[in-house]
């Protein structure tokens, strides 16, 4: 009993030192809140505002009606330009996407000659590179065929294709930035919360505090992973109730408490895991390189950027260790596809697997430290 | 001492004995009358050990000034970057974790980050079974963006695998889909996809509506004998990158962030952790200026960020074997520039900032969100939201970007990226300014 009173104890010391620090207390309300809604907005819904410029060396009625079909909100206004121009702007960065119309076009369409057109499409931006060929080739496709058939019309075709799409209808992608935003900053808070706490304690000689009384390495451990987690849980709670629930407006088709039971798990694998790196790290600016060395990896490759079945093999089985990948196909699933316990308790096994793992690993670390240092 | 110069120095009871007054204390304020007095005249002072009055040691042997302090020191600046660098060789960790780490998130990330979007898991629930049936999925099958999972048998089945995640497209073929095709019946295919990361979802949704079409034009061709009806063909050139291999295109953008997380990193606890272990009292004690203090700091952060550089880009072309088709010193000097940014956006977070915990969390979110979404990294910049736009339009990743792929993948040189190189100047001496101005001189 007296083992958990001074676990609670330690705890409410480690919520003292952060209520100290109102750079510390601004930076995670801003992150929660602000952050959130700023990352929710920065990515285009689709393609959009895709910058387009267009080479028009027939300069006819069906050239025209090509130039006007491409317009906000999935392209920019085209900008009509010369072929030099648009090669320099395609260097530059300033056009995505440039159409060649060559001269004579209407009247070799007309005449059945079947003429090319040149579409020139920047492929190092790989994600608007296929989505943009495409639109570009279907909305040009109908614009040539309505002009020869002169009227718009629905060519009924053999067999259609009825599509739906399941989990987020209107492809939102303010919905998956914002939930993914979050767990981002759940991941980084947690890790650098706990790796500090117990770093600035070495630094700053209050450890020798602690070990003059009756406390054991286990408690001292404990109450740095129960009071931190539960900081970055009260405010992962705000930004999805608050934020991504209300500012954002994001349909959360299953259930919430999973979600944060969820939370919970994988808040105890990254705390130990930032605790770990605490004992790795000699100093706080070692602290600070290791963490970008582990947490850009552990955000880059867990799932929420990219999606994992482009990754490379091997890729995809280190990142099973990582608690992000875990923690990101669970919020996915439950968040998004209304998946219940009985399809995500692989994630929440492995995250409680994860920071077993950790845990002992940090303690033994600790322990092994302290060691040294009452020797 | 007085306001840094030496007065005099000896034993106390030396001085006791010369000054001719009884105590040290009288003494001391003898003396300290005496030098105020002639603070107007320049007085030869030797340097040395001091009198017991102040046990602080002097940071510097022979730098006593004796007219008051210089606005600029080129020398003073260069004792900080002296000591600076003293600190990085005495911690060899750090500077194996900032050069070889970057190497291994180089690798990691290159490889890692693939936005070719393949491998996509469907499965078919097939509902006619026929050869017309099966020749649809074919279309799938055959494709390499597409890998085929086991047949789906129910709808309770289609609806429990696609929420596991396990399939982001299901195919239902309806009943009767042969005979419904030879009569001109126009049968429907129905089409599941996951919507859970929309962005996934539209490339599938454009690769499958690409393959109905060619299958309907085959069709078309071969089964009802058609001629096929294009009335012009639409030829794609995907420049800069003829194969859209993602490593191609990922591999100037990683060298892009990496080098804005590394050294700001590095910069960060700069001023914050001398705040924290009270050694920035040298800085509110001695004539070391603002500026000098700050750029001093700096300097070695920059010249680690250059080798950085130096190693990501031999990584690059000779490990992935990405060409460098441009100007390769058009490349370093925007490296140059960048890392400056990079290094004086760390010490900006360290100015303002009372914690070395909040420092670095200050720091990643300054780094981490910004560079990755707004910086043009998978969206151009035009592209973005109003507020998105504005970000990348103040944030130097933006145009490292543009000259990262510029010279890699562009083949352009300083003719084309000077705008670029000039938005990266003119960001550092906005971020040395500011940091100069929040830095404060004097302790609380």
């Amino acid at each position: 009993m007296s083992h958990l009173m001074n676990i609670f104890h330690l705890g409410i010391k480690e919520f003292r030192s952060l209520y100290r620090d109102p750079v510390m207390l601004l930076l995670l309300a801003w992150a929660f809140s602000h952050g959130i809604y700023v990352a929710s907005h920065a990515q285009p819904e689709g393609l959009q505002n895709a910058p387009i410029a267009i080479v028009d060396e027939d300069q006819t009625p069906l050239s025209l009606r090509i130039a006007d079909s491409l317009y906000p909100p999935r392209f920019q206004k085209p900008v009509l330009t010369s072929s030099r121009g648009a090669e320099l702007g395609m260097d530059g960065g300033q056009y995505s996407f440039s159409l060649e119309i060559p001269p004579n076009f209407q009247k070799d369409v007309v005449a059945g000659r079947q003429p090319s057109v040149q579409l020139n499409v920047d492929a190092t931006l790989v994600g608007e590179a296929f989505i943009g060929a495409g639109y570009i080739q279907a909305i040009t496709t109908g614009e040539v065929n309505d002009f020869v058939q002169k009227h718009r019309s629905v060519t009924p075709m053999p067999a259609e294709v009825e599509q739906r799409v399941l989990f987020n209808p209107g492809l939102t992608q303010a919905w998956f930035a914002g939930v993914m935003e979050i767990i981002n900053y759940i991941t980084l808070a947690s890790i650098v919360l706990a790796g500090a706490a117990l770093i600035r304690e070495r630094e700053h000689g209050t450890i020798e505090h602690l070990l003059v009384m009756p406390l054991t390495p286990f408690e001292i451990m404990v109450s740095k992973i129960w009071s931190m987690g539960l900081v970055v849980l009260l405010a992962a709670i705000f930004a999805l109730e608050v934020m991504a629930r209300g500012v954002v407006g994001v349909v959360i088709s299953g259930s919430v408490p999973l979600f944060l039971l969820g939370v919970t798990f994988s808040l105890l694998a990254t705390t130990s895991l930032g605790i770990f790196l605490g004992t790795i790290a000699r100093s706080m600016p070692q602290f600070g390189l290791l963490l970008i060395l582990v947490v850009l990896p552990l955000q880059v490759l867990s799932g929420s950027l990219t999606p994992r079945e482009s990754m490379p093999a091997l890729v995809q089985h280190i990142m099973l260790i990582a608690p992000t990948t875990h923690f990101v196909s669970l919020a996915q699933a439950i968040l998004f596809r209304g998946a219940g316990l009985r399809v995500v308790w692989p994630q929440f096994v492995a995250l409680l697997g994860i920071a077993v793992v950790f845990f002992s690993a940090s303690l033994a670390r600790f322990r092994q430290s302290i060691g040294a240092m009452q020797s | 001492m007085n306001a840094g110069r030496i007065l005099t120095t000896g034993s106390p009871a030396a001085l006791v004995k010369t000054s001719g007054l009884g105590t040290l204390e009288e003494t001391f304020i003898a003396q300290l009358e005496s030098a105020q007095a002639s603070s107007e005249s320049p007085s030869a002072s030797p340097a040395a050990a001091g009198p017991a009055a102040t046990p602080a040691p002097k940071s510097r042997p022979g730098k006593a000034k004796s007219s008051g302090r210089s606005v600029f020191s080129l020398p003073r600046l260069l004792t900080y970057s002296y000591r600076e660098s003293l600190e990085l060789r005495r911690d060899p960790v750090r500077l194996t974790l900032a050069l070889g780490g970057t190497l291994l998130l180089m690798f990691i990330i290159g490889y890692g980050i693939n936005l070719d979007v393949n491998n996509l898991a469907y499965a078919v629930l097939d509902h006619d079974q026929t050869a017309a049936s099966l020749n649809y999925a074919l279309n799938l099958s055959g494709s390499k963006y597409f890998v085929q999972k086991p047949e789906i048998k129910s709808y309770d089945e289609l609806d429990e695998r696609m929420k596991s995640g396990e399939l982001s497209l299901a195919l239902e073929i309806p009943p009767n889909y042969g005979r419904d095709l030879l009569r001109g019946a126009r049968p429907t295919i129905g089409l599941w996809v996951d919507g859970a990361m929309p962005q996934r979802a539209e490339t599938i949704l454009g690769y499958i509506q690409g393959m109905h079409i060619g299958y309907l034009s085959d069709l078309a061709v071969h089964r009802l004998g058609l001629k096929s009806g294009a009335l012009f063909n639409l030829e794609t050139r995907y420049r800069y990158n003829p194969d859209v291999v993602s490593l191609l295109a990922m591999i100037p953008a990683v060298v892009a962030l990496l080098l804005i997380f590394i050294p700001s990193m590095l910069t960060a606890l700069g001023v914050v952790r001398e705040k924290e272990l009270g050694s920035i009292l040298n800085l509110y004690v001695t004539p070391v200026t603002k500026l000098e203090f700050l750029l001093g700091k700096q300097l070695p952060y920059i010249a680690i960020g250059m080798i950085n550089f130096v190693l990501m880009v031999l990584m690059a072309v000779f490990l992935f074997r990405v060409p460098l088709t441009g100007s390769l010193l058009a490349l370093t000097a925007g490296a140059l520039l960048y890392v400056m940014c990079a290094t004086g956006l760390g010490l900006l977070m360290s100015t303002f900032t009372d914690s070395q915990v909040a420092a670095i969390f200050g720091t990643a979110i300054a780094t981490l969100l910004p560079s990755v979404q707004f910086a043009g990294l998978l969206n151009p910049v035009s592209s973005l939201s109003a507020v998105g736009s504005a970000i990348g339009g103040i944030y130097p990743t933006t145009y490292f970007l543009i000259i990262s792929r510029g010279t890699f993948s562009k083949g352009l040189g300083f003719q084309e990226l000077y705008p670029s190189c000039f938005a990266l100047a003119a960001m550092v001496p906005v971020l040395t300014v500011a940091s100069v101005l929040l830095l404060k001189k004097q302790g609380k």
